[in-house]
């Protein structure tokens, strides 16, 4: 039964993962204007020579083909705007930085998350508690990049504490992944105080309580475990929104990866970047929502026995 | 025979005694207000907002500036008497472009934010009502556009249709509806189970009608505090795309644009950043707040 | 013979936005060793606000509970969280209405049942799963080791209660509390849990507190009877006493209003119970009774004993209404 609502969704990924990359494909052949003649008049023979260099000059099905073997075969092609570089390339070498600093922040969020919800609901109603939801209201209002350059005006020119840009050693990473880092752990944090405190009004703890079971045990065994699932559904929008937040924290912190040259290919117009990168970056969420889904269908028993397949 | 004490003789009960006293019950609005005004932090945010709007409104005015003026003898000046928070690198006041500013950013959000609730509602409310095949395909679609991140897409969006308050408008509609349709479409699953949904419907009511008249506006209150905190998320997007360089074009400021003008300017004249980004912070603080405590007091559960 | 468990003056009530609700506006009764006590009463009588507050299981912290209630002569409200904590599930178990929603749907029946030999007792993993086999074997659970392996939704409604049971007994408490435990039960395997919890009753050598809705299922369960109307008790009597000589006029319109199978119309009971939100004057049941004297309208009728043991709260029952 596990088996086969794992294969279901499996399959489902598969084809929302088709469907991204013909979307793709077919939203930036609409793109109006020549990728080459952007800046300055170019001579026609010269556009036609790169055009077939590129091979923009064949059909759209041939060039669809193309672009689908490309993909399969793991070809994202050449870049339009820097001479000898291919895409790959430039996701190998994006990749290893952004991921690191992407799981730094992720485990930044997911400890101070749950920490501070957790607390939040162990102490509702009292002054931690109002305060940290107060800080939590104002840690999903603050935009990501206002508090990037915010950290960095404040630690880093004025006081001193870290340095202020580039990447490479662990003190340059701080500030960048706290900034990435605070949005999500807002949400987690209101997310599990409020499926904590939901929990606590379900009758089995009231059957916990009658079984005389310590406050400790009431709250490790039955609280936590039955409240921690809601927060695994927003483990997705939490990579998603980490992901997002990366563009505009690595410009401001000045760190080469992936981040920095999806924003660069988009100002530069250089298509097979973006491109390139729409479907990593696709690949990559789809593939966390995938990993989730099945988590949660584990986890959580009602789910995994029941005779319906849920997909 | 002895006098029976006159307490104990037989008592005439009166018609009225027997019924039910019904004033204390209120209708869901009334409560609804009553439970948000009783909530100091959602009041004084709500105040804030309506300063903010009005500020919007008026603050250009108040300057002899318009947000285009250069005064390039004066730029980059520190908050002073003659501009009242500084000036640009162009010498242009700060103080009406931010206003100027807010203006837009705030109608770009209200507006995004108002289309994105009717795209919303409409799919999910005809996904739910019809059910079935039609809305597993309709989810299904949803889900696969959700699972992508949005600001993506509003950014890949942004850079087919060029740059421009319309297009940015379109690109945050078009990405931003999933969450409102899929709340309603659960709201619309459930009430379509409720008895008085069958009512109406073997009184004969036409399908359109039912849904229209009867099964949206009982979903009102999810409405009201979903296009609350969707306010904040187009204002948000709006300023993500301005920060990036895809946003209006100049000489129009919105308040995501001056941010992006004030990040190069950064060391040495920090104000140019602070004080637009002050204003985005506290504008979705608010709203977020204020939405809230809209959630806590329109709940259908705890309803008293 | 001391009384196991004594309730005096007990009065709960909880605060909400729109003002009090007074859920028991004071009650006293007394458990004796080994003996059945029902309490009677409709919906909003406050039966089960009773229930919950000997042990103070409520969910709000809006909740104010007063009075005294006695257990082994110690007043249990006078206790902290952790001395309720020996009390609960070790000297007195409680059993509730719907089992579905009071058993943890992520941790499996036997786990469930463990907890409380593990944690409390600090037993081995080995013995504690061979008492949790034993308990649902005594309360006649087939295939014990399978079920152990369960969850809650995969077992039927009876099924479930029985869990509920063998929860409740795990430490062969001195007294049970059923919240109306078979309410939620089709009426065959009704009369299977009530048979079981009779013979574990007399097995284990517990008192019973059986909280319900239903006359009918008291005839022949319990020996002593308690009707409660609008947070009060209003009549309590050995339980033939109750059927044969009821006294308060809400006992008589309640026996009443069973069907008696002979084809006439059911009687009931005309208007509805006291609005919990307003403090009473006066004697509660007033509105719909048949024969109200003018001091019903001033003072509420406390309890008077006519024979040993049977009370009843009326003025007709003061000597001063007799002729």
């Amino acid at each position: 039964m596990l088996f086969r609502i794992i294969i279901k969704k499996l399959a489902i990924l598969l084809i929302s993962l088709f469907f991204v990359v013909s979307l793709t494909f077919f939203l930036f052949k609409l793109v109006p204007g020549d990728p080459f003649a952007q800046e300055q008049a170019v001579p026609e023979e010269i556009l036609h020579s790169m055009h077939h260099h590129y091979g923009l000059d064949r059909p759209w099905y041939v060039q669809y083909a193309l672009y689908l073997k490309g993909i399969i075969t793991w070809d994202l092609g050449p870049s339009f705007k820097y001479e000898g570089r291919t895409v790959n390339a430039i996701i190998k070498e994006g990749a290893s930085i952004s991921l690191v600093l992407g799981a730094e922040a992720l485990l930044i969020a997911l400890i101070a998350g749950i920490f501070l919800g957790t607390l939040s609901a162990v102490k509702r109603g009292s002054f931690i508690d109002r305060l940290c939801m107060i800080g939590a209201v104002v840690g999903i209002s603050v935009p990501n990049f206002i508090l990037a350059t915010f950290l960095q005006y404040i630690f880093s020119m004025k006081w001193g504490l870290f340095p202020v840009a580039r990447w490479g050693s662990f003190a340059q990473s701080v500030l960048p992944a706290v900034a990435l880092a605070m949005l999500p752990t807002a949400f987690i944090a209101r997310l599990l105080r409020a499926s904590m405190v939901e929990v606590l009004l379900q009758d089995y703890i009231v059957t916990a309580k009658v079984k005389g079971l310590s406050f400790m045990r009431i709250w490790a065994c039955h609280v936590f475990k039955n409240s921690i699932l809601t927060v695994m559904t927003y483990l997705a929008p939490l990579c998603s929104s980490i992901l997002t937040g990366s563009f505009v924290v690595e410009r401001i912190f000045g760190i080469p990866g992936l981040g920095s040259w999806f924003v660069t290919s988009i100002l530069n117009r250089d298509y097979t970047v973006i491109m390139g990168l729409t479907l990593f970056y696709s690949g990559i969420l789809m593939a966390s929502v995938f990993l989730v889904d099945v988590l949660y269908t584990i986890l959580d028993p009602r789910i995994k026995l029941s005779k319906v397949a849920y997909a | 025979m002895p006098e029976k004490d006159p307490l104990f003789l037989p008592y005439q009960i009166k018609e009225k005694e027997i019924h039910y006293d019904a004033s204390l019950y209120l209708s869901y609005w009334r409560s609804g207000w009553k439970k948000l005004r009783a909530n100091r932090l959602a009041m004084a945010a709500l105040f804030c907002l309506i300063g903010l709007m009005l500020m919007a409104i008026v603050g250009p005015m108040l300057t002899p500036y318009t947000y285009y003026d250069t005064h390039l003898q004066l730029k980059n000046m520190k908050p002073c008497k003659m501009f009242w928070l500084g000036s640009d690198e162009l010498g242009r006041d700060l103080f009406t472009r931010m206003w100027w500013g807010a203006r837009i950013s705030l109608s770009v959000g209200m507006v995004a934010a108002v289309l994105d609730i009717i795209v919303g509602v409409l799919y999910g409310a005809i996904s739910g009502f019809i059910g079935g095949r039609v809305d597993e395909l309709l989810m299904r679609f949803a889900d696969i556009l959700h699972s992508l991140p949005y600001l993506l897409l509003v950014i890949l969006l942004m850079v087919i249709l060029g740059p421009g308050i319309f297009t940015m408008i379109v690109c945050i509609t078009i990405t931003g509806w999933i969450n409102m349709a899929r709340l309603i479409r659960g709201q619309i699953l459930q009430l379509k189970t409720t008895d008085f949904a069958l009512a109406i419907k073997a009184l004969g009511a036409s399908r359109w009608r039912i849904l229209l008249k009867h099964l949206i506006p009982n979903t009102l209150g999810s409405i009201v505090t979903m296009l609350t905190l969707t306010i904040p998320t187009a204002i948000f997007a709006e300023a993500f795309l301005s920060f990036l360089g895809l946003g209006v074009q100049a000489p129009i400021a919105s308040l995501g644009t001056m941010a992006h003008d004030g990040l190069s300017a950064l060391r040495y004249y920090p104000w140019r950043l602070f004080f637009p980004a002050g204003c985005i912070c506290i504008t979705m603080l608010c709203f977020n707040i204020l939405g809230d405590a809209l959630r806590d007091a329109l709940d259908p559960r705890i309803h008293l | 013979m001391t009384a196991l468990l004594e309730v005096k003056n007990l009065r709960v009530s909880f605060k909400t936005n729109s003002g009090n609700i007074y859920a028991v506006r004071g009650v006293d009764f007394s458990l004796y060793p080994n003996e059945t006590l029902a309490i009677v009463g409709e919906s909003g009588s406050g039966k089960s606000a009773l229930a919950l507050s000997l042990l103070r299981l409520f969910s709000t912290t809006s909740v104010k509970v007063e009075g005294e209630v006695l257990y082994r002569q110690q007043n249990l409200l006078t206790f902290s969280e952790k001395e309720l904590g020996n009390i609960r599930g070790q000297e007195i178990g409680m059993i509730f209405q719907d089992p579905m929603s009071f058993l943890n749907p992520t941790m499996s029946i036997g786990k469930q049942i463990m907890e409380g030999f593990y944690y409390r007792k600090k037993m081995t993993r080995l013995a504690a799963k061979e008492k949790t086999l034993e308990l649902l074997h005594k309360v006649g659970i087939p295939r014990a080791s399978y079920v152990f392996m369960q969850y809650p939704h995969e077992l039927s409604g009876g099924m479930k209660q029985r869990v509920m049971l063998a929860i409740a007994l795990a430490f062969s408490p001195k007294l049970l509390i059923a919240d109306e435990p078979t309410t939620a039960l089709d009426a065959t395997i009704q009369a299977q849990v009530l048979s079981l919890l009779k013979q574990l009753q007399q097995e284990n050598g517990m008192s019973l507190l059986f909280i319900t809705h239903d006359l009918s299922l008291v005839a022949g369960f319990c020996q002593r009877v308690v009707v409660m109307y609008a947070g009060k008790i209003v009549e309590s009597a050995p339980v033939e006493e109750l059927f044969l000589y009821p006294q308060h006029p809400y006992t008589k319109r309640l026996l009443d209003a069973r069907p008696k199978g002979d084809g006439k119309l059911l009687h009931e009971i005309p208007g509805m119970p006291p609005n919990p939100r307003q403090p009473l004057e006066g004697c509660a049941f007033l509105p719909r009774c048949h024969n109200p004297l003018q001091i019903c309208l001033e003072k509420s009728p406390p309890l008077f004993s006519s024979e040993e043991k049977h009370h009843s709260a009326c003025w007709h029952q003061d000597p001063r209404s007799f002729v």
